[in-house]
């Protein structure tokens, strides 16, 4: 009898159930935590993603199922796609317009970093992805974790996971992807090309800006509104300078509780089970092709222009039209600065960097628009 | 499937930058009235 109670309580350990896929996920959990706390490499996300990891590793453990916490969190936040768009009110809220503003042609190079969707997205369908997962891995070259999750959430569910750990994965590997690419492409005379002061923009524009972009965004691409509209919000938060109450809990506390949901949700989409499958080595593969065109894309737009423009830009800062706010623009000023220290690159970069966010915004909607 | 891709891929691409660069010039545009607005609350 003591023994059949002893029998029992043995299944009932996650000791029993243990498999080497499960220490394996750990190790990638660990993997995370160290790359976060050692390498600075997007610490916010990774330590809770890394964490999470390790902790629905645990077999048997009662955390993902439809009625256990880290279910409800994805459940909630992830499903209901809310957690991506409270995410973008905080970027909203913490975004400057003004670069973008002073020199709008570097919305163009918004547009063209977002090359990399595209190829990404052919690339899936070749690796036997449907359309609507190709689409789901395409804009990880977006470089935008929220946009990211919010389209797979819409088209591709199963993939959440894969495709929101490769995308935070390669935005933070950011300053190791783009400057090969970068150099690659650029003569030294083009990354020392010097850029014209930009013009001071008024609080007027500032506070007009956001209404502008929601009104052309959300008439043109409707299916782009839940992450433009609330993005604008953010915004207006920000450049209005009368809610100061609504900015600060936007900027930070909403922020940081949305980013620990969205943390431990994503990295709980990595259990044994589901990650150790080949699915998801193409998909990091794919992400990886995704993030370097995007890089060329918006590179090679810059040094078209360059042909019409009487006012050259450096197309170091064409890499910035990839989302990755402000990691990419960083990249731009440190690549920029390494050709010619007294030049700095930063603030103009930082045009392309915003567009970028828009671009997959409205690329993400296209997606949706055509697919959901 | 190849033929749902392309044509995925190519309005997808193509309305970005549609989107984009009536962006563009919507804030050419208000740049401009901005611009106005300031002035004439300037000169009062």
């Amino acid at each position: 009898m003591d023994f059949n109670l002893f029998h029992e309580l043995l299944l009932k350990t996650g000791v029993i159930h243990l498999t080497v896929g499960h220490v394996f996920m750990w190790f990638v959990g660990f993997l995370f935590i160290y790359l976060a706390i050692k390498k600075d490499f997007e610490p916010l996300l990774l330590v809770p993603i890394g964490f999470s990891i390790f902790l629905v590793n645990m077999p048997i453990a009662p955390l993902t199922g439809p009625n256990e916490l880290i279910g409800l969190f994805f459940r909630y936040g992830l499903e209901t796609e809310i957690v991506p768009c409270l995410i973008f009110l905080g970027i909203g809220a913490l975004t400057d317009f003004g670069p973008m503003i002073a020199n709008p042609k570097t919305l163009l190079l918004g547009a063209s970093a977002q090359l990399g969707v595209y190829i990404a997205f052919f690339g899936s369908i070749v690796f036997g992805f449907t359309v609507k997962e190709a689409a789901s891995i395409g804009i990880i070259g977006g470089a935008d974790g929220p946009t990211t999750i919010y389209l797979a959430t819409a088209l591709a569910p199963h993939m959440i996971g894969m495709v929101a750990i490769a995308a935070y994965s390669y935005m933070s590997m950011v300053p190791l992807i783009q400057p090969p690419i970068m150099k690659l492409l650029t003569t030294e005379k083009e990354r020392k090309i010097r850029m014209k002061q930009l013009r001071p923009v008024s609080k007027t524009e500032k506070i007009v800006f956001p209404l502008v972009a929601t009104i052309v965004i959300c008439l043109l691409v409707p299916d782009a509104a839940p992450l433009m509209g609330i993005f604008m919000i953010g915004n207006l938060f920000k450049e209005c300078k009368v809610v100061d109450r609504l900015l600060k809990t936007s900027q930070n506390d909403l922020l940081n509780i949305v980013t620990i949901v969205l943390g431990i949700s994503v990295g709980a989409t990595m259990k044994a089970e589901i990650f150790l499958k080949p699915q998801p080595i193409f998909i990091f593969i794919l992400g990886l092709f995704a993030f370097a065109f995007s890089t060329v894309g918006g590179v090679l737009l810059a040094k078209i222009m360059n042909l019409f423009l009487k006012e050259k830009i450096n197309p170091l800062i064409g890499s910035a039209g990839v989302s990755a706010v402000p990691m990419a623009a960083r990249v731009s000023e440190r690549v920029g600065a390494e050709a010619d220290p007294k030049n700095h690159l930063l603030m103009h970069a930082m045009g392309p960097n915003v567009a970028g966010v828009i671009g997959t915004a409205v690329a993400a909607g296209m997606f949706l628009s055509m697919l959901k | 499937m190849w033929a749902e891709a392309t044509r995925v891929a190519s309005i997808g691409f193509a309305g970005v930058f549609f989107v984009l660069i009536i962006l563009t010039i919507s804030v050419k545009i208000m740049s401009f009235f901005c611009k106005l607005i300031d002035k004439k609350g300037g000169k009062k």
